[in-house]
């Protein structure tokens, strides 16, 4: 007889590899075959992650229809299973599935719409942190300002893609008035965060956004301004930097 | 009708009266604040709030400064071959520590084998070996959480050859062994009793009247498998009659006890959860003689 360890491997070969040949004489068999019993499991546990899915990814889903995103749910659930329980947690790999989902190459953004779901997903759920509050900067000795480092607030995500991701996200809410996107409009740059209960997000301008990186990275302010002068010569670092931290950027920061 | 035998669930602070409470889901906490219904108490799952931070438990917080709630988790798999896992019982436990919850309850079910997550409620064997490791299994969780925890009966679509006890018998060895209460899914016994092809009121009457400490009502829905059918557990509609008439002889047997509408999927507004569990407390105790089933 299998050990209950062994009966419970042949249930996950049944549902996940739909494989219940070691499972099915396992069943009392009656007018309704052990498989189709099998089934129903299987069909529970495919669609609740599917469900999970399409509540973190619903842009995706609205992008690709429910067929579809049921399809790729399917494929990815069977190769990229939860660890865990914690579903508002499942689906990190999902977008770089998407990246290498031959089906879904004719939409080629739809991997990075999966990122920029994925950040709004973990920043919803990030530990809570006041954000600094601009005023605390005002006792700073001029002389140490260069050497100021910032702590990005928790739930802070950075991302930047080749499309323009924000502007097809906005176009597939339920209520956009503008369903048009033009596709060659440029990329997007993307800070997502929390500052307190919603989840919201911007586009800083490209020099902004390359300091919002190197100061998440944990260069000083003064290393950050340089390398970020260098890849937009144009920044007015002053602004960017009162941008960030109005938005509610940053939750402390240190001078040493 | 009032018991006096009190249930073997740990109290927990604050008296619980026996009335209807309600499953709360994250698109009804704020509709649920600004109504604030009249309810006994509301239940969420557990893993929902496994998070560092953010509205959700911003909300519950807010909720629980006004009413009892309930942990109800959904993913602890107690019913595995391996022991619970000790992550997911420490944050169940910062839950407890931060909500002060009056219930805390899992399933007789497994979703877990060797490191995958199966997010459904799976069958357990009714044999000796899968009851001695359930018991541990629960023995385990209420060592590491401090309190007693109630386990919920399954809804059911299959029956393993092997299992050799009634599913009632195993829940009530389950208790007796592990000092666990019992959580009574009235629709559950209906679901499992039409597709396995048991008599519900008989499981009603294998269950010792002790054993159990709450009860829960959903609704289901019908499939057709080939010639036959089945009932799918699937909380989304209202509880049909059979189970409020099986509730009637639920009260009938365990008293009035604390007793959850859920509704997972296709979920109506708020209103009408409330509706349904006003319909549940015009079926328990009237007002004067709420039995505190939880003293403190």
């Amino acid at each position: 007889m299998l050990s209950l360890s062994d009966l419970q491997g042949a249930f996950r070969a049944a549902i996940l590899a739909e494989d219940p040949a070691v499972l099915a004489p396992e069943i009392v068999a009656d007018e309704i075959a052990p498989e189709r019993r099998i089934a129903i499991y299987r069909n529970n546990t495919f669609a609740s992650l599917t469900e999970a899915l399409k509540a973190t990814f619903p842009v995706v889903c609205r992008l690709v229809d429910e067929r579809f995103f049921a399809y790729a749910a399917h494929e990815f659930i069977a190769a990229h299973p939860p660890r865990h329980g914690r579903l508002h947690a499942y689906g990190a790999a999902f977008p770089r599935f998407l990246d290498g989902f031959a089906a879904a190459r004719s939409l080629p953004y739809l991997a990075d719409v999966a990122r920029f779901e994925w950040a709004m997903a973990e920043a919803f759920h990030e530990a809570d942190a006041l954000p600094l509050d601009p005023s605390a900067l005002a006792t700073i000795d001029l002389g140490t300002v260069e050497r100021l480092r910032f702590v990005p607030h928790p739930t802070v995500r950075l991302l930047a893609s080749p499309w323009p991701i924000d502007r097809i996200w906005e176009a597939n809410q339920p209520d956009a008035a503008d369903t048009t996107i033009a596709l060659d409009a440029g990329g997007a740059s993307l800070v997502v965060q929390r500052p307190r209960l919603e989840v919201v997000y911007r586009s800083p301008a490209k020099g902004s956004f390359a300091l919002l990186r190197w100061l998440a990275a944990g260069r000083s302010l003064g290393d950050a301004a340089e390398r970020a002068l260098a890849e937009d010569p144009s920044l007015d670092l002053r602004t960017a930097l009162l941008d960030h931290l109005v938005a509610g950027t940053f939750s402390g920061f240190a001078t040493t | 009708m009032v018991r006096d035998d009190v249930p073997a669930a740990r109290p927990s602070r604050g008296p619980i009266p026996a009335s209807a409470g309600i499953g709360l889901r994250a698109p009804h906490h704020r509709a649920f604040l600004d109504e604030r219904p009249g309810v006994g108490f509301v239940e969420v799952h557990s893993e929902n709030y496994m998070c560092a931070g953010g509205p959700l438990l911003h909300y519950l917080e807010q909720t629980r400064r006004d009413y009892p709630l309930s942990l109800h988790g959904i993913a602890l798999s107690l019913g595995s071959a391996e022991p619970p896992d000790r992550e997911h019982l420490g944050r169940i436990k910062a839950l407890i520590d931060r909500y002060d919850p009056f219930l805390v309850s899992e399933h007789l079910a497994w979703s877990s084998v060797g490191g995958t997550f199966l997010n459904d409620l799976l069958p357990v064997p009714y044999d000796e070996a899968a009851l001695a490791t359930m018991a541990d299994n629960v023995e385990a969780t209420q060592d590491a959480l401090g309190r007693s925890i109630l386990i919920e009966n399954p809804s059911s679509y299959l029956r393993y050859r092997r299992s050799v006890l009634a599913e009632a018998d195993f829940l009530s060895e389950l208790s007796r062994r592990s000092g666990c209460a019992l959580l009574l899914d009235v629709n559950n016994v209906a679901v499992s009793a039409f597709n396995l092809g048991f008599d519900a009121r008989a499981y009603l009457d294998a269950i010792p009247v002790g054993a159990v400490a709450q009860f829960h009502l959903a609704g289901h829905h019908v499939n057709d498998v080939g010639e036959r059918t089945i009932r799918i557990d699937d909380h989304g509609s209202v509880v049909s009659n059979e189970v409020w008439d099986l509730f009637d002889a639920a009260i009938a047997r365990f008293g009035f006890l604390p007793t959850l509408i859920e509704w997972d999927s296709k979920l109506p507004p708020l209103g009408v959860l409330v509706a349904e569990a006003a319909k549940a407390n015009q079926r328990l105790a009237p007002p004067e003689n709420f039995r505190h089933a939880f003293a403190v």
